[in-house]
């Protein structure tokens, strides 16, 4: 008996595995890298065989998969490394369970030692292993007496730290294995950062070797990297414990490739999803996103990676795909195994939308209408309508009021401000496609009073802040980090930013006979110097090319390409603002922090909206319209049990707190009191207020933009006590309900209690009370003599609700 | 492949590799087996300079004292004292920081260490008192040279050298005594020591605490003060005796090599310092600690005591310089006025002038009376490095521009030396102030006469062997033999042309002694033998014509006395005819007796005619000779005698060569000699 049960539950555990072989069938096989060149006696690349299934699914099969070399006196493979034994050419086979595939392999001076390189072999020794990091030795002072540029920004200068600072400490020529570089860094010696290598491997032998070689420098012209991929492209992983090994090539400028996965560092967006140990191999946790990095010298790249609870049931269900964002964010819920919610009610739509597009609650009669209106349109109908309304260029003018730093100061009168917004406002209300206005004010010129959008180059004065804060509005890069040193977790290098700040080195300022008028002009001259070694820095474009500047106005060439499809950030950085206004989250987030670090959470979203962006001529409304028709926007931010944790792949609508102009305007609209700034009429409405200087006690203390700098996070939208205490107790409940006196007035137009509860509830809420709010509300009003009292009672907890407070 | 031939046997070494031969011969204890693990991994935080959490391992008494929480060793109880804990990763944080778990064995010690009761030392007594093994203190400083022949080894050092390698490293030790012909070198754990004089290898002492960073003599040359240790593990200075070799105290016990070292001229003091960033005064009569100077907020790099041995100035990697009463450790002044690194001090013999040296580049002057900046120079481009303010007066400096610099003792330039290929780091000047000795970044020191800066000479920092050196000085024997022999041979050549020479220039000056006599003698003595010739022509045609005639005349008288005989034969009896037969007969007779003499005096004349004609002939071809080497000979003289010096030169030279090649190989004999009676390092007693 007992046998038989053993045997039965071996059939099953037999026939289970045998289902699963079945089931784990690829439908594909590939290979990285996709073709091998292996260089020079040490060249060496390692392969990755990846399996594709029909899930979507993916498994490192390398260590099973059969890998054949067609011409062993060509090539060899010795511990999934192809190592070179002759010059010439042959190919790998590959095949895994079935499926086959091939990868050519290119040997040349398979028995030509190559010298040892300081630049490209000891200086990723640095990196890879930590040692030029900000708390270590890269620290502006260095540490423990021993400084290296930070993240190896300045190779020749480390040179001359390591060999010649400190003359017979740091490098012992005559024993090499025992110069105190390599006895620290094995922990031979104490040393503050630890044993970072043991002896006999790569890293230390290459130190010895290079310190044996008496310490030389590179001969000029020595290859630097050009590019860097790491492989594979992207990943899918199964259930805890699955692992994927990751490898890194880089690319030469003498064309040459080399396997640099054992120099490069890695990096993980998510180590609880997917953690990636030193030597780049990615080791699945919890279900989840990660996006692994590799940085080789100044490159960073990295590769998404999901992680799936093992064999998870999962089927995606019907949901209506109004346009392409539906249909491209819908894809990434596929992979991810995520439920989106349901689309959201007229009630909720009605109220989101008034306040993303107008910055407005709907009054009642809109609300009514709304609701009463029965055509299957009518949420595009009534997008139409609230796009067309003056509210909404407001908005916009005010979003980028606060991205242009409008704000008067010492350097820019108060007439010189209020023509700038002026400007803008005629700009966004006549809807001037983007770029052209972009490039208006790029390339301005004049007077700032005559042509007032050359305040932007009188806000900021200083060369390398206008430099970084166009890059960071315009195509969303903080480039700040290259001022001193490449970008540790982006492409950017010193040579990007001062190539790009030479822009804006020629930009002449003079007086006129109004001391508050300046004149911009292009003085075409002024020139920048790269901090390392003085070089003159030619103008080019961020991430772009090289142009010939002689004798043309270098702000006019970069403000034509800078807003055109030549820079391929700006719509995309464009549009991924827009998304961010509506979603309360961008697809890069911070919208501002598009780094390769910070990926986009569906990057295939972020380019199609750019694509789209720049079909329609840069027509900002075109792709509002887009946005908020999707339904996507109109999800319900009722959450799942499958997209209950997520909270970047827009699987459900999130809850947001309405910035602090937009809500104080609400409140006026609501207790119908009015609101006066300085400069502006009675009544005056807080998204009005062209000048970042002005603000008022709510307005600073629900985070209002001050416009000191271009951030995205100058809009503060985090809960704090003192927002709570002064709704509770301050003069924007209270006293204004007092003060509009709107239950009075409808007590005086005969409204009975449960007609004005209502009343309040569709102001602030736009819907109807429940049954259970409207007995209990009901029931105090009835309990009480003092009907006003009691009903403004009830309007102040209304507003007091999270519900109000937030858009939902 | 063997990088270098490290022939690592130091005492220290020694001593461990030992102990961990027989573990059960000796118990655990800190100083042989403990403190040396904490110098490993630990004492780079739990110094007394960090002190991390207020702990310091390389100090027994602090061990036992504990750190800022607590006690962490419990004699007998590893589960109880938290510095096994930590280290046995059962407790956090672990140690060390950043590093993987310490080897298994090291765990084991530390808690058999512990378990035994914290053992001070393999016999359980503490540690004796860090005393010199000689009373060195000087009564009073004494300027000048000192009494006695000045201070040399006495017994032979050791010439292999401890460490042998390929390359040298960048020399930063490097000194010459104020009063022997010696330079010591800084090299790999040893110190290399040169001639002077001869540039000749004396041979090394050993420097088992790392690699000696800073060397100084003593003022009367007695002593050598090392500093150095090894870069994040361990520091100290050490003192020998110069005429001995053998090492007399140790100072220090610093968590990173030192950097800046002196002794005092009384040598009572020892100060010292390095990356801890503090100056530590010791006493060379108990070892203990004097002062602790924490002023200096870099590392120290250079130090120096003034020549009477009442201050003494120190300076530091950011460019701060002080001076220091002596006695007290007291501030006396600080100098403002280097921006870097000061790479090296050093006094004027009067005790009045500081010089310093800086990455900053400049050569300063210091006025000590007041503590004032009396000159900047900026003196080598990218960095000073090297400084010696000689007592003859003369400063001498060096740095990165890869030049050496002689300088008057108010700073103004006297010449720039002969570049080297890499970084000039420190300089030395020998006792006598002919020689400046300058330590390069590729571990040479570069001999140069002070005089014209030339360069004479190279002194490698890393020695070869014994065996190599042997062999090598065999090879150049056998070198300098062929050169000898060879250059002997055109000694003998050389003189065999000048003697030719010589011989050659007297005949031709008598050639032309002859020539210029005959051309003045020979015509008047031609005219006088033309006259004699004419005269003997004349006496032969004269006794020509009477030979003729008398032969005329004995025909005539034949031809007369045939007919009378005719005659008379016609008329027998003709008396008269008769007669006149007899009478012609008789004169016939006669004429014919006279004629032999009358040829004979033909002949005579004849000859002596013949012989005035070739005395003339002879004359006068010997003036035809004569008369072209008259002027033709003077130059042939003048080329000879020209010739001459140079001749005589190239025998002097090529003597003067076969004698210097003599005396080459007379001293690599008498060094190979004593590099064969010299012990191998191998066969060195382990005292």
């Amino acid at each position: 008996m007992k046998i038989s049960i053993l045997s039965g539950a071996c059939a099953i555990l037999l026939f289970a595995s045998a289902t699963s072989i079945q089931a784990i069938a690829p439908v594909s096989i590939a290979v990285f890298p996709p073709d091998v060149n292996v260089q020079s006696a040490r060249g060496k690349q390692r392969i990755i065989v990846q399996a594709s299934y029909a899930d979507g699914i993916t498994r490192d099969v390398t260590a099973q998969a059969k890998v054949t070399i067609s011409d062993p006196k060509i090539a060899k493979i010795v511990n999934l490394e192809v190592l070179p034994v002759g010059d010439g050419k042959c190919s790998i086979a590959v095949e895994f369970e079935g499926k086959t595939t091939q990868v050519p392999v290119d040997v040349k001076d398979a028995i030509k030692d190559r010298p040892i390189s300081f630049k490209l072999d000891v200086m990723p020794i640095f990196l890879r292993n930590g040692c030029n990091q900000g708390g270590c030795h890269g620290a502006a002072r260095g540490k423990d007496g021993f400084r290296l540029s930070l993240f190896g920004f300045d190779p020749d200068g480390d040179h001359y730290r390591l060999t010649r600072e400190l003359n017979g400490r740091r490098i012992n020529l005559a024993i090499p294995e025992e110069s105190l570089l390599v006895e620290k860094s094995i922990g031979k010696v104490p040393h503050t950062g630890g044993q970072k290598f043991a002896v006999g491997e790569q890293y230390y032998n290459d130190l010895v070797r290079w310190v044996d070689a008496g310490g030389p420098q590179d001969p000029a012209g020595i290859p630097t990297p050009v590019s860097v991929d790491l492989y594979p492209k992207s990943a899918l992983l199964d259930g805890k414990g699955s692992t994927q090994q990751l490898i890194v090539r880089a690319k030469y400028s003498d064309g040459s490739e080399r396997d640099v996965t054992s120099l490069a560092l890695f990096l993980s967006s998510n180590d609880s999803s997917g953690k990636v140990s030193p030597n780049g191999l990615v080791t699945a946790g919890d279900r989840g996103e990660a996006f692994v990095m590799a940085r080789f010298s100044t490159f960073t790249v990295g590769v998404p990676f999901i992680v799936l609870p093992k064999d998870l049931k999962f089927s995606f269900p019907a949901t209506p795909e109004k346009n392409y964002v539906d249909t491209l964010v819908n894809a990434k819920l596929k992979n991810l195994r995520i439920a989106p919610s349901a689309t959201c009610s007229d009630e909720v739509f009605l109220r989101r939308i008034f306040i993303d597009l107008t910055g407005m609650l709907p009054s009642v009669e809109e609300y009514k209408a709304f609701m009463a209106n029965k055509s299957a349109d009518k949420r595009e109908q009534l997008v139409k309508d609230l796009m067309e309304r003056k509210e909404f260029s407001e908005l916009w003018v005010l979003k980028w009021a606060e991205l242009l730093q409008i704000r008067s100061s010492n350097q820019v009168s108060y007439k010189a401000t209020l023509l700038y917004y002026n400007w803008l406002q005629d700009r966004i209300a006549r809807n001037v496609p983007l770029n052209q206005w972009v490039q208006e004010l790029l390339g301005a010129n004049g007077g700032t009073f005559n042509n007032p959008v050359t305040n932007y180059y009188q806000n900021e004065t200083d060369i390398l802040k206008v430099t970084e804060n166009v890059a960071q509005v315009f195509m969303g890069m903080r480039i700040q980090c290259a001022q001193c040193h490449n970008h540790p977790f982006d492409r950017w290098t010193m040579d990007d930013y001062y190539g790009f700040a030479a822009f804006f080195t020629q930009i002449g300022r003079k007086p006129t006979e109004d001391p508050r008028e300046l004149v911009v002009f292009n003085s075409g001259n002024g020139e920048i110097n790269h901090p390392v070694g003085g070089r003159r820095m030619a103008p080019k474009y961020l991430g772009g090319e090289t142009p010939d500047v002689v004798g043309k106005d270098r702000r006019g060439l970069m403000a034509e390409w800078l807003a055109s499809p030549k820079n391929p950030y700006f719509a995309t950085n464009l549009s991924n603002m827009v998304w961010t206004h509506f979603f309360g989250l961008g697809i890069i987030n911070e919208v501002d922090d598009v780094r390769v670090s910070n990926p986009p959470s569906n990057s295939e979203l972020l380019q199609e909206l750019g694509k789209k962006f720049t079909e329609y001529n840069y027509d900002f409304k075109r792709l509002v319209k887009d946005i908020v028709l999707s339904n996507t926007y109109q999800l319900s931010t009722q959450t799942n049990p499958s997209n209950e944790s997520d909270t970047k792949n827009f699987s459900h609508s999130s809850i947001r707190r309405i910035k602090a102009e937009t809500f104080l305007d609400c409140i006026s609209q609501v207790t119908e009191t009015k609101n006066k700034f300085p400069g502006l009429p009675l009544g005056a409405r807080a998204v009005q207020i062209a000048d970042g200087q002005v603000s008022n006690y709510f307005l600073t203390t629900f985070g209002r933009a001050t416009r000191e700098s271009v951030c995205s996070c100058e809009v503060k939208l985090d809960p704090t006590l003192s927002q709570s205490l002064h709704l509770l107790n301050g003069d924007a409940t209270t006293q204004r309900i007092t003060q509009g006196n709107l239950i009075g007035k409808l007590l005086k137009d005969k409204k009975t209690p449960e007609e004005i509860l209502d009343e309040i509830y569709v102001r602030c809420l736009s819907r109807m009370p429940s049954a259970d709010e409207k007995t209990k509300v009901l029931a105090l009003v009835n309990a009480e003599k003092d009907k006003k009292q009691v009903l403004e009672d009830a309007f102040w907890a209304v507003l007091n609700t999270r519900e109000y407070m937030f858009n939902h | 492949m063997v990088r270098s031939i490290i022939l690592l046997v130091t005492l220290l070494s020694l001593a461990t590799q030992s102990a961990v031969a027989q573990p059960s011969a000796k118990k655990i204890n800190y100083q042989d087996h403990i403190l040396p693990f904490f110098q490993d991994k630990c004492v780079a935080c739990h110094n007394q300079d960090k002190k991390s959490s207020g702990i310091i391992l390389n100090s027994y008494s602090k061990i036992i004292e504990g750190g800022s929480s607590g006690i962490i060793v419990k004699a007998g109880d590893p589960e109880g004292s938290s510095l096994y804990q930590v280290v046995a990763h059962k407790s956090e944080p672990v140690m060390p920081p950043k590093s993987p778990k310490v080897a298994d064995a090291s765990i084991v010690m530390l808690e058999k260490w512990i378990k035994e009761g914290l053992l001070e030392t393999a016999d359980g007594k503490a540690l004796a008192l860090n005393k010199p093994t000689a009373d060195i203190a000087l009564g009073t400083v004494r300027r000048g040279k000192p009494d006695g022949p000045p201070p040399m080894p006495e017994k032979p050092l050791p010439l292999d050298p401890l460490v042998v390698t390929l390359k040298g490293n960048a020399v930063i030790g490097l000194a010459a005594s104020p009063w022997a012909p010696l330079l010591a070198v800084g090299g790999q754990k040893q110190i290399v020591l040169y001639n002077t004089d001869t540039m000749e290898y004396l041979g090394v002492i050993p420097f088992p605490d790392g690699f000696p960073t800073v060397l100084k003599f003593s003022r009367n040359g007695g002593f050598l003060l090392a500093g150095g240790g090894r870069g994040g593990k361990n520091g100290s200075a050490t003192l020998f005796d110069i005429k001995t070799g053998q090492k007399v105290l140790t100072v220090g016990q610093e968590s990173d090599a030192v950097l800046a070292a002196d002794i005092s001229p009384d040598q009572t003091q020892i100060a010292l310092g390095g990356p801890s960033k503090v100056v530590r005064v010791y006493s060379t009569v108990d070892g203990k600690l004097l002062h602790e100077i924490k002023k200096h907020t870099d590392w120290i790099t250079s130090i120096e005591y003034s020549p009477d041995g009442v201050l003494f100035a120190s300076g530091d990697r950011s460019g701060n310089l002080f001076v220091w009463e002596s006695h007290n450790g007291k501030e006396y002044f600080t100098l403002k006025g280097h921006t870097n690194y000061i790479n090296n001090l050093s006094w004027r013999a009067d005790g009045n002038i500081l010089a310093s040296v800086s990455e900053d580049a400049s050569l300063k002057l210091w006025e000590v009376e007041n503590g004032t900046l009396v000159k900047s120079i900026p003196a080598h481009a990218g960095g000073a490095q090297g400084l010696v303010f000689h007592r003859d007066g003369t400063i001498v400096t060096s740095g990165r521009d890869k030049t050496s610099k002689s300088w008057k003792s108010d700073g103004t330039a006297i010449l720039t030396m002969e570049p080297l290929t890499d970084l000039a780091l420190r300089v030395a000047v020998s006792h006598d102030a002919v020689f400046a000795f300058v330590g390069d970044w590729n571990g040479n020191v570069a001999a140069y006469k002070l005089a014209d800066g030339k360069k004479v000479d190279v002194l490698p920092s890393n020695p070869p062997t014994l065996k190599a050196r042997v062999e090598l000085s065999a090879k150049e024997i056998v070198l300098l033999r062929e050169q000898l022999s060879k250059t002997s041979a055109e000694l003998t050549n050389a003189k065999t042309q000048d003697a030719k020479l010589q011989g050659d220039l007297a005949t031709a000056q008598k050639s032309l002694a002859e020539a210029t006599l005959a051309v003045k003698d020979l015509p008047p003595k031609i005219k006088q033998l033309t006259a004699d010739q004419a005269a003997a022509l004349a006496l032969q045609t004269k006794s020509t014509t009477e030979v003729k005639a008398r032969e005329a005349m004995i025909l005539a008288s034949t031809d007369s006395l045939k007919k009378i005989k005719d005659q008379s034969d016609k008329n027998k009896l003709d008396a008269a005819l008769a007669k006149n037969v007899t009478a012609a007969q008789e004169k016939l007779d006669k004429l014919k007796l006279e004629l032999p003499a009358l040829q004979k005096a033909l002949q005579e004349k004849t000859a002596a005619y013949t012989a005035a004609v070739a005395g003339l002939k002879d004359a006068q071809m010997k003036l035809i000779a004569a008369t072209p080497l008259v002027p033709a000979l003077p130059k042939q003289i003048d080329a000879m005698q020209k010739a001459m010096p140079a001749a005589q030169a190239l025998v002097a030279a090529l003597t003067t060569k076969v004698q210097d090649l003599e005396k080459q190989i007379g001293a690599k004999e008498a060094s190979l000699q004593r590099y064969k009676k010299a012990q191998p390092l191998a066969n060195l007693p382990k005292s």
